[in-house]
């Protein structure tokens, strides 16, 4: 037995000696933590990747699409970056006070002044456009124009659409209140609520699906959703059955969904955090965030995705490019709980 | 009064104050702005009329469908005896394995018909993700009920009929009772299953407010109608068990029904029925997931998996194990010194988180324990490891593991601990000899439960987990939320894999029930 004990007793040592060696590799190791709304699988991670094996630090992430602000609220140091598809969020944190003005010289050269916050606290990292998906079969793109016209009784029993109360439909019945006008902003939600084939539901991918399925001849969706769903062998043939329509493009134009990325309150790692926020600035990052979230890039000199550029080629768009009716993040944000009760008010969840 | 019995009381009130915490901490945080005519009014005023009965109809319909899956088959099983009576044992249990929001996700992707979008699939849905809970207790209520009731009106010249509605109704209102309480908790309770099919319900209503004004105030003020109602309901059902239970008390095991034959068309049938029931609740569902599994083998990341499973079984046991250690403590206190109603009564009150929506339980514990807070001071770094986790999962699903325990209390007569005082044991070990018999497989059946519904639970992981965590259920939220179920399929069966072991206890429990193992000595006698 005492053999055995003292053949044990060096194992033990190099064990216990290789644990202490890896344990102070990690350590210097810098951690950079991000919290976000988009998932781990999705977009995000590969130019987290990208960023980590550029700088050499560890990006872990808190990824949670319910109650981000509340948990920025709740804990404003936790993480030091704080990434959205919903840049409405990070206004709402903004005036919360849970956010640090980006200090970074690059990213005010890089990023156009309109997709900057006026104070500087966050920025728009891409943008989507909230368009009309219709059926090729059942509708011809002469017949679509604007938002407005959706409310029409021509398109009663017609349209399909996720929950009003969705960050991305509460985004565009603000940008409604803040380029219509409050009454008539109130008129055009509550005729697409009459029009509605059925209650509300699923997500925006779910609303082409249901044009397929001839539950419906139009939705409203985001513009990336169709060359994801065209990648998707499962659901290419969704992607098939519907084209894609910019509304309001001869007249104000159409509206567009943010994402964007800010600096909480969080100092230690403050040089890396910034390092991150310039990385998806720059063109390397845009590219990323273009490939894999089929957005649209802030840059002027990134062009859209190849799958991009095809869309609203129908209504006569080139290279993807449409006029946008720009509305700023604060004219939205302000109004974001008077819209919540008139889609409350209008019951636009309720069963049909 | 002596030392013990108020102890007794003090720890009666901390578990009362435990399980009502996050419930009181909401209405504390919203008292001040709830009547200024803010958002409670106007939900009120609005939405919430429809969507509070849009709920009562899914729970009462979800309350058909548990009943006829679960309670039904229960009843069979404990009264006869015939070939295949272990399966359908089985297939009332199967349904476990799957959480409602991802047979919602299965069927909405697999199917494109309107009514698995209606909230008559809902109803089904969640009617079935509760059939195993109400065949679970009515089976623990059926092997206890003597058949010399029905005899004995038998023989007073009562006929089926009124057999049926003067002796076996009554005897199965508690169990019934405590099965309506478990669908109505579960159907009201439910936000993840009703949005993915987009229906209206309380729950749904409650908590777009919140995710849509990103106000953990707003969420407060109108979670109100919800904590209010649960807590009130809750309150009853602890008195009601405690009152006229007590005095009407189940008769002990030593009474425990014998098994006669069944007739083979019945058995048939009865076997048909339980298949059918359990083809909709996990073999299809089930039957889809294997399909994808198979289609997505190969770009699946099997490094993580591992880990995730590491991650999600060491939560869930720490779960189990905290709300096994509250349940024996309770238990030895609540027989310590004498009868006590509001020790009794106090362990009820965890019922109420059932009825809350796991979101507005998690945002709770996220408001709680902010920078700054108490409770951030006072668990340091905890704060940022799973512990919020297991002590949030703990509070929810501690009825699945307390009510059993008060139940096999009740029937462990105090005169058994004093005999085994008068043969020398100490107290402690006179109550561990007194309530082996039936604390022990009570707590077991109630940790396997709890395990099993902590490693199926999402919300609160995905509101309240630490940097760098990761598990099965996150993985199959981030999947299934874009369609592609084929890629969340692995993860599902991971985590039914993780569940087999708790499920076959449960299973093996179910079949000894009333088997001459756990027969009391008056019944094997009778044999």
């Amino acid at each position: 037995m005492p053999h055995l004990k003292q053949r044990w007793i060096p194992s033990l040592l190099i064990l216990v000696s290789a644990l202490t060696t890896s344990a102070g590799t990690l350590a210097q190791q810098r951690e950079l933590r991000v919290i976000s709304d988009r998932t781990d699988q999705g977009v995000l991670r590969p130019i987290l990747d990208a960023f980590e094996a550029r700088s050499g630090a560890k990006v872990s992430g808190v990824f949670m699409d319910q109650g981000l602000v509340n948990r920025l609220e709740s804990r404003p140091t936790e993480a030091d970056v704080v990434i959205t598809k919903d840049a409405e969020l990070l206004d709402i944190a903004a005036q919360r006070g849970l956010l640090d003005p980006i200090k970074s010289a690059k990213i005010t050269a890089a990023i156009p002044p309109e997709f900057m916050d006026p104070s500087g606290r966050y920025f728009v990292d891409a943008y989507r456009a909230r368009v009309i998906f219709y059926s090729k079969a059942r509708v011809k793109p002469g017949e679509l124009s604007t938002y407005e016209d959706l409310a029409s009784p021509k398109w009663k029993g017609r349209i399909c659409v996720r929950s009003g109360t969705h960050d991305y439909n509460l985004a565009l019945f603000g940008q409604f209140f803040a380029s219509f006008g409050e009454t008539k902003a109130r008129e055009v939600i509550s005729g697409i609520r009459d029009n509605l084939a059925r209650a509300p539901k699923g997500n925006d991918r779910e609303q082409a699906r249901a044009i397929f399925e001839g539950k419906c001849d139009v939705a409203l969706m985001n513009t990336y959703y169709h060359p994801m769903m065209a990648e998707n062998p499962e659901q290419k043939a969704w992607a098939e059955a519907v084209g894609v329509y910019f509304p309001s493009q001869a007249t104000t134009g159409t509206f567009i969904m943010r994402s964007a990325a800010a600096l909480t309150k969080a100092t230690d790692n403050r040089d890396l955090a910034t390092a991150l926020l310039e990385f998806i600035a720059s063109k390397e990052g845009q590219q990323l965030m273009v490939d894999r979230t089929k957005q649209y890039s802030v840059l002027r000199d990134v062009s859209a995705h190849p799958l991009m550029v095809k869309l609203g080629e129908e209504q006569g768009l080139v290279n993807g490019r449409f006029k946008i009716d720009f509305v700023p993040l604060n004219r939205i944000a302000g109004r974001r709980d008077e819209v919540i009760k008139l889609v409350n008010e209008l019951r636009f969840d309720a069963e049909r | 009064m002596s030392a013990i019995r108020i102890a007794r009381s003090a720890f009666a009130l901390v578990l009362a104050a435990c399980a009502l915490l996050p419930a009181g901490y909401l209405l504390l945080a919203a008292l001040p702005v709830l009547f200024d005519g803010g958002w409670l009014a106007h939900f009120a005023s609005t939405s919430l009329p429809h969507q509070a009965r849009t709920s009562l109809w899914v729970a009462m319909e979800a309350s058909a469908v548990a009943f006829s899956a679960g309670a039904i088959p229960a009843v069979v099983v404990s009264r006869f005896d015939f070939r295949g009576r272990q399966v359908v044992g089985l297939m009332a249990l199967l349904p476990l394995l799957f959480a409602p929001s991802v047979t919602a996700a299965t069927w909405t992707v697999s199917f494109s018909s309107a009514f698995f979008e209606s909230r008559h699939a809902l109803a089904i849905q969640h009617g079935l993700t509760c059939s195993p809970y109400v065949f679970i207790v009515f089976r623990i209520a059926a092997a206890r009920i003597p058949n010399s009731f029905s005899e004995l009106a038998a023989g007073l010249g009562l006929g089926p009929w009124q057999r049926l509605r003067r002796v076996h109704l009554p005897a199965y209102a508690v169990p019934a009772a405590a099965g309506l309480m478990i669908v109505f908790a579960q159907a009201i309770g439910d936000y993840a299953a009703a949005e993915r099919l987009g229906i209206d319900t309380l729950s749904v209503g409650v908590l777009n407010l919140w995710l849509a004004s990103q106000n953990s105030l707003v969420a407060a003020t109108v979670a109100v109608v919800m904590i209010v109602p649960s807590v009130l309901l809750v309150a009853v059902a602890a008195w009601a068990s405690t009152s006229i239970i007590s005095q009407n008390p189940i008769p002990p095991a030593s009474a425990a029904a014998y098994r006669k034959p069944l007739a083979t068309p019945a058995a048939s049938a009865i076997v048909s029925w339980s298949v059918l029931c359990s083809l909709a609740g996990f073999w299809m569902p089930e039957a889809l997931t294997l399909r994808w599994a198979w289609l997505k083998w190969e770009s699946t990341r099997f490094a993580s998996i591992p880990g995730d499973m590491i991650n999600a079984a060491g939560t869930s046991l720490c779960t189990a194990l905290v709300v096994a250690a509250i349940c024996a403590i309770t238990a030895l206190l609540l027989r310590s010194g004498g009868r006590s109603s509001l020790a009794e009564r106090m362990p009820w009150l965890f019922l109420s988180n059932y009825f809350l929506p796991s979101l507005v339980l998690a945002l709770a514990f996220v408001m709680m324990s902010r920078d700054g807070s108490v409770a951030a001071q006072w668990l340091g770094s905890w704060r940022d490891s799973r512990l919020l986790i297991v002590v949030s999962e703990s509070l929810r699903f501690m009825p699945f593991a307390m009510l059993p325990v008060l139940d096999a209390l009740r029937r462990t007569p105090n005169a058994t601990i004093e005999a085994a005082r008068a043969f020398g044991a100490g107290p402690v070990s006179a109550r561990m000899v007194a309530f082996a018999g039936h604390l022990r497989p009570a707590l077991l059946l109630g940790c396997a439960l709890v395990f099993m519904e902590s490693l199926k639970e999402l919300d609160m992981s995905l509101m309240l987990q630490p940097f760098g965590y990761s598990s099965p259920a996150l993985k199959i939220y981030a999947f299934s939320r874009f369609q592609n179920m084929d890629r969340a399929a692995v993860w599902v069966l991971i985590t039914q894999a993780l569940m087999l072991l708790p499920l076959l206890l449960c299973w093996r429990r179910m079949n000894r029930l009333g088997s001459p193992h756990t027969a009391g000595p008056a019944q094997r006698a009778a044999r």
